[in-house]
């Protein structure tokens, strides 16, 4: 595997709550090469949200720097990470996060839009990308018009479009039945088979175990780091992955 | 995001709910029809006052006795003021009683009676439609001959071409219809001028049970000598009557000035309190998109997340708030054209909207969309995508 996607070093994140202060992270290093797939688990609490915002460019980390794609994060003001999102990230949330008003196409346009690219070609990338996830006879169909697995995949479908170089899921089954819910993560090995850097946020140890390797997170900290064996991913792929347990 | 999306955007926003947008944009509607209506009303009332001013006759002055000033002019002051004042061509005393009713065979109908002299006729530039006018002898011979307005005759079931000759009775006495007045249309106070029954003031002393005329009138050979008459007039009545302002004195110009500066004052009166409504609708809008970035919050994240920069979120929601109080404007400015258009067909005056407030109405109600959207827009802007994802 190449040069790294992500790249944290001594990252820690505090919060002040008052006249108390609070470590969510406390000096993480993390390395995710392009084409890895992994999982962060950990309990609530754990800092594992915040880690996502981090990776995600949601949030600045308080102490410690971020290459994302070869590009350093550190600092930029709020406008520039939000570029960074749009060119570098793609995301999967745990309820969609589809604007009802839109159809399926226009969802998944939406980040193209905010690129600033033109209506045809960002047209002609949203169709490759709904046909990527099978959703190509659905294009027009509203949210509330398809299937819960069905809005997930138009989900995937929005952060695949801009082409970035992380897939970043946060929970990306929590809402979804065991059945949809494996469909996506199938979706997500079969991304990530063809080069796509993945990461998936979850607490969920089943989930994770779609996944190349599995970080968990405790107290701030990475507190462990186990490969998957190939058998074992295959195994899961089989497997109900828990879906409504959140 | 260019332009063109954050309107897609806004419009896409406002069709979701079509009600709740028209009654965000309501005040808006209704104070810019408020504007164009006031407006057009003011506009169409100093016209229609001009007109009737000037069909009061030509370079008059008349002169009356203040209300509660206790003055009692009499009839021969007109031709001894005639004698006295340089540039006045002819003078006539008017006799104003209150209505009374008018009978022919089983017709009646009510009238204001006038008595006036033989000079009435031109003085007042009014025209025969039929029959002559009252003539000197009958003004000395206190003849009982009336000269009617249209409605009258109309009122009565009579013709121009079958009154001349018939015998009325006015205020319970016989008159000789001896001629028929063409319509005079609306009076300076918008009352209507033919519904009149004119006799010699000689005559009319008797009927009106008043021996002093309650105006007189007096004609003025050129229009640029009324001041000067009106002065004249004054320092005479002043000298005669020794209390302030115990006589009014106006040229038609006065007049009309008076009564114009009294219409402008009303039309901008009513105009500010539309403009302040105006304001009421702006606070409105702002209110509703305060809602609205509340209910939005997660969709605000969500494009966040994904890359919308601040001013693409602040656009979006200013876009809307200035095409919600824009489309009302227009709505507004349809709506009190059409207003304005039925009220002059029902008032029978032809009233016109006026380009300028409709102008002026549509940009204050954009200005406001943008004063008002300003601060949800920010609001929204400012929202931190995390927060707003985890909203639910």
């Amino acid at each position: 595997m190449t040069a790294p996607v992500v790249e944290l070093r001594g990252v820690a994140k505090t919060y002040r709550m008052g006249s108390v202060t609070v470590s969510a992270l406390r000096d993480v290093d993390l390395d995710v090469a392009a084409g890895d797939m992994v999982a962060i688990t950990g309990p609530s609490g754990s800092g594992k949200s915040t880690l996502m915002n981090i990776v995600g460019c949601l949030d600045r980390p308080s102490q410690g720097s971020y290459v994302l794609a070869g590009r350093c994060v550190d600092g930029l003001a709020d406008d520039a990470l939000a570029e960074t999102r749009n060119r570098s990230i793609g995301f999967v949330f745990q309820s969609f996060h589809l604007l009802s008003r839109l159809s399926a196409l226009e969802n998944v346009e939406l980040p193209l839009v905010y690129r600033g690219m033109g209506v045809r070609r960002r047209r002609a990338l949203a169709c490759q990308a709904l046909a990527d996830v099978g959703l190509e006879d659905r294009m027009h169909h509203l949210p509330a018009q398809l299937s819960g697995g069905q809005q997930q995949r138009v989900a995937v479908a929005r952060a695949l479009a801009g082409r970035p170089s992380l897939l970043l899921a946060d929970e990306p089954t929590g809402n979804l039945d065991s059945r949809a819910g494996r469909d996506v993560l199938a979706l997500f090995q079969g991304l990530n088979d063809e080069g796509m850097t993945v990461v998936v946020v979850t607490h969920d140890p089943l989930v994770a175990r779609h996944c190349r390797r599995i970080l968990s997170v405790a107290d701030g900290l990475i507190a462990g780091c186990a490969e998957v064996a190939a058998g074992e991913r295959l195994l899961a792929a089989a497997a109900a992955p828990g879906g409504d347990r959140a | 995001m260019n332009l063109w999306e954050s309107l897609r955007m806004a419009v896409l926003a406002i069709r979701t709910s079509v009600l709740r947008s028209f009654l965000t944009a309501l005040g808006i509607i209704i104070g810019v029809a408020t504007v164009i209506i006031v407006v057009a009303l003011g506009q169409g009332a100093r016209a229609a006052v001009a007109q009737r001013v000037e069909s009061l006759g030509t370079n008059l002055v008349i002169a009356f006795p203040s209300p509660g000033s206790g003055v009692q002019f009499t009839a021969g002051m007109a031709r001894s003021l005639k004698g006295r004042v340089p540039d006045v061509t002819a003078a006539m005393p008017v006799f104003s009683g209150r209505g009374a009713a008018v009978v022919w065979h089983t017709q009646n109908t009510q009238a204001s009676l006038q008595g006036v002299s033989p000079q009435w006729l031109s003085m007042r530039g009014a025209h025969l439609a039929a029959g002559s006018f009252i003539t000197s002898q009958q003004l000395a011979g206190r003849s009982r001959v009336a000269v009617v307005g249209q409605t009258v005759l109309t009122n009565l079931g009579l013709s121009p071409a079958t009154a001349v000759g018939r015998q009325i009775f006015v205020g319970g006495t016989a008159f000789t219809i001896e001629g028929v007045l063409q319509p005079l249309g609306a009076g300076v106070g918008g009352q209507s001028q033919d519904s009149i029954v004119l006799m010699p003031y000689t005559t009319s002393q008797d009927i009106l049970h008043t021996a002093y005329p309650s105006e007189l009138y007096f004609q003025v050979a050129q229009a640029k000598d009324a001041a000067l008459v009106v002065g004249t007039l004054d320092m005479i009545f002043s000298h005669t009557y020794p209390r302030p302002n115990a006589v009014n004195v106006a040229s038609q110009d006065q007049l009309l000035s008076t009564l114009s500066s009294v219409n402008r004052t009303l039309t901008l009166t009513l105009g500010s309190v539309a403009a302040v409504s105006l304001l009421v609708g702006g606070i409105g809008i702002m209110n509703i998109m305060l809602v609205s970035v509340v209910e939005r919050t997660r969709e605000i994240g969500l494009r966040k997340a994904i890359g919308a920069r601040r001013r693409d979120v602040l656009r979006q929601f200013l876009i809307e708030a200035v095409l919600l109080s824009g489309g009302g404007g227009m709505i507004g400015v349809a709506f009190g054209a059409l207003a304005t258009h039925l009220g002059g067909l029902l008032l029978k005056t032809p009233m016109a909207v006026s380009p300028v407030s409709a102008a002026v109405g549509l940009s204050f109600a954009l200005a406001v969309g943008v004063v008002f959207g300003m601060w949800p827009a920010a609001q929204a802007s400012r929202l931190d995508p995390i927060m707003a994802l985890r909203r639910d």
